[in-house]
């Protein structure tokens, strides 16, 4: 099947009166690609999905769609459907009657539309639910139905309006899987609105991070991950501390920051921008969070004695930090530490369960943490 | 209940009751069902007293004989035979139904509309809420002082008149406006187009507007929506707004009689007429025949709805 739906935004906008809700964005999403626009709530992703849609005028900008200008047309017209947050299905009809909603405003006859509403309802595997009113399903099976009523509508983009946040998180996790595998077997773009990273990371094939009507970093998953671009970025994906640290100099592809108590970071420049490097004052530079390994410290005597500490025993250069354990959270497979030091309120470390369990710390423990230079990487200033 | 009364029923379940037990229990329970009756009794009072009680003395009476100066206690069918056999009363019948179909189309057509363009057009709340009190002020006059208003706008020398011959439009004054069927209709519209606009706007309030979008989105014009959509979606308010049309404007006797100028005919003004005529037995049985006619219709329109399940 051939791949159907490049959509392309040019300095696409929205307003709402004086305020800027979505301001120019530009963004190219490849036909039969998945895309997840992620973002905190009123970073305007959700206006950008409406836009696209058609249930929001854009104010500014063009929407192209497989070359054709489609930014004025009406929502039916455009070859876009829309699989709503609350599913919206029509709560006096039937599924089969929903599914088959689009063919009777196009005047389809009622055996023919019925017929094709099963197909699809076949296809998301609720054809045994076809003759229930939408209220007597579940969550889960209101979507497969909100998902038959758009796709019925052969549409070349499906906008998927936080479609997983309603559900529970095991059903979440099987829905996300099919719908990849609808994707993949519809040969559509999927432009999927969402808040969770996570779901983000697990389905896209681009991931576009929105922050106050701006997107900060378009990319694929990992390269979003492994690589945020800015501390918002770094902070909203996940795994990541943001540090900040002036610059002294940059050695080959290492740049050398200035750490606190005569320290030094040194933070991998290699596959970033380092745009940031030029800048005076401290430079922003996120640490993997699970790729920190901690270190016992003594408990600090009063006054520093010489004979040798944890600390000092690190080889020179190497980037560490003296904390203090504030929290240590269980999650399974890892287990999540939150210290509380110099220059680093709040900064995460992502063990592995047993790693931790082998020398667990407790909330108080003073600690040195310590991470390789390719495990940082320089942020672009905010 | 105190925990003390709780454990001894426990304890009496499991095994044979103690002399003290046995009965505490059973005031216990005859307590509870007292209370439940209690409770009950209020309303059950009320209504026996003031709707089951004179609608039972209605009927009585509608078997009752009478002469022209007194009310003969008796079994006879008289009423119901005149009645029933009179062409007049047909005739009147037929008109009293005439009127509520008339004003039925109208205060829906124009309830709908207005609760159309409330609840989808006015975006804001503030102005919502404006709009609606708007609406209620002609409620804020009795009944009768709002007919009785009509008169000068209808009438010969009335508003509408004078302005059409000023405007050279007509020569002569239109008859038909005041104490006409259409004066009489257009009273009825006048009054109860809000006993539609209210529940047809409630309904339209709890359309989730997603569906609106959904329905754009599945390619249906805004022609189609509201006929796929939001008119389904408004059926408990049509319903109940209806009811509340049908019952008023067939059980009305004033309007009809102040505007029709006493020419228009409906079972009120019959009943009243015979009330005046200290004819009670013969008014009763109307009455009765009215209720059924009523209680009919009423019964036909929640057929088109399960107002239980909409509520």
């Amino acid at each position: 099947m051939a791949l159907q739906g490049k959509v392309e935004l040019a300095a696409v906008t929205k307003r709402y009166g004086a305020t800027v809700a979505v301001d120019a964005i530009n963004l190219k999403i490849p036909r039969g690609g998945y895309c997840c626009l992620l973002g905190p709530s009123g970073c305007g992703k959700s206006s950008t999905l409406r836009m696209i849609a058609g249930h929001e005028t854009i104010s500014d900008g063009d929407l192209i769609l497989d070359g054709q200008n489609i930014t004025t047309l009406p929502p039916a017209k455009r070859g876009t459907a829309m699989m709503f947050q609350d599913y919206a299905l029509f709560p006096h009809l039937t599924c089969v009657d929903n599914v088959a909603f689009s063919l009777r405003m196009r005047g389809v006859s009622k055996a023919e539309r019925r017929g094709r509403a099963m197909e699809m309802l076949t296809l998301v595997h609720m054809e045994a639910h076809a003759q229930r009113m939408p209220g007597q399903l579940s969550g889960g099976q209101q979507q497969r139905i909100a998902l038959a009523r758009a796709l019925l509508t052969d549409p070349k983009v499906l906008l998927l309006d936080e479609p997983l946040s309603a559900l529970d998180p095991f059903l979440r996790v099987k829905m996300r899987a099919e719908l990849r595998r609808l994707q993949r077997e519809l040969g559509i773009t999927f432009i999927h609105v969402t808040h969770s990273q996570e779901e983000a990371l697990a389905l896209a094939d681009l991931v576009v991070v929105m922050e106050d009507g701006h997107i900060r970093q378009a990319g694929p998953p990992r390269e979003v991950f492994t690589r945020p671009r800015t501390p918002f970025v770094a902070r909203f994906i996940g795994g990541h501390n943001v540090l900040s640290a002036p610059l002294e100099g940059v050695e080959g592809d290492t740049a050398i920051l200035t750490g606190p108590q005569g320290g030094r970071f040194t933070v991998s420049t290699a596959e970033t921008s380092a745009g940031a490097a030029s800048g005076r004052g401290p430079v922003p530079f996120a640490v993997r969070a699970d790729r920190v390994t901690l270190t016992r410290r003594p408990t600090p005597a009063p006054t520093p004695t010489p004979t040798p500490t944890a600390a000092d025993a690190l080889p020179p250069g190497a980037n560490h930090l003296n904390a203090t354990v504030a929290e240590a959270e269980y999650n399974g497979q890892q287990v999540r530490l939150t210290l509380r030091g110099e220059g680093a309120e709040d900064f995460v470390v992502l063990m592995d369960e047993a790693a931790y369990f082998a020398a667990p710390a407790e909330a108080g423990d003073p600690v040195v943490a310590t991470w390789p230079s390719d495990a940082a990487h320089l942020l672009d200033s905010p | 209940m105190p925990p003390s009364h709780a454990a001894a029923d426990t304890t009496i379940d499991t095994g044979p009751g103690t002399g003290t037990d046995a009965p505490r229990r059973s005031l216990v329970r005859l307590g509870t069902s007292a209370m439940s009756w209690l409770q009950a009794a209020p309303l059950a009072l009320v209504l026996g007293l003031f709707l089951i009680f004179p609608i039972l003395t209605i009927v009585v009476v509608s078997f009752w004989d009478y002469s022209e100066f007194a009310l003969i206690p008796d079994f006879i069918f008289d009423n119901y035979a005149d009645l029933l056999t009179s062409r007049v009363t047909w005739s009147i019948f037929a008109s009293t139904l005439g009127y509520a179909i008339a004003a039925w189309i109208l205060t829906l057509g124009i309830g709908f509309t207005v609760a159309y363009f409330l609840a989808f057009h006015v975006r804001s709340l503030t102005w919502q809420i404006v709009l609606f009190l708007v609406c209620t002020i002609p409620f804020w006059t009795s009944n009768v002082i709002r007919m009785i208003s009509w008169i000068p706008v209808l009438g010969r020398n009335g508003l509408v008149n004078t302005g059409l011959m000023r405007l050279g439009l007509i020569d002569q004054p239109l008859e038909f406006l005041l104490f006409s069927d259409f004066a009489v209709i257009l009273a009825f519209v006048h009054l109860y187009t809000l006993f539609m606009v209210v529940p047809i706007f409630n309904s339209m309030m709890r359309i989730d507007r997603s569906l609106l979008e959904a329905a754009a989105d599945q390619g249906a014009s805004a022609w189609r929506t509201l006929w796929a959509v939001i008119v389904p979606l408004s059926r408990p308010g049509i319903v109940i707004g209806s009811i509340f049309v049908v019952t008023l404007v067939m059980g009305d006797f004033i309007t009809v009689r102040l505007m029709s100028g006493g020419q228009g005919a409906s079972v009120g003004v019959m009943m009243s007429n015979e009330i005046s005529l200290l004819q009670y037995p013969a008014a009763a049985a109307d009455a009765v025949v009215l209720l059924l006619v009523v209680l009919v219709m009423v019964f036909g329109m929640l057929r088109a709805v399960d107002i239980r399940r909409e509520l």
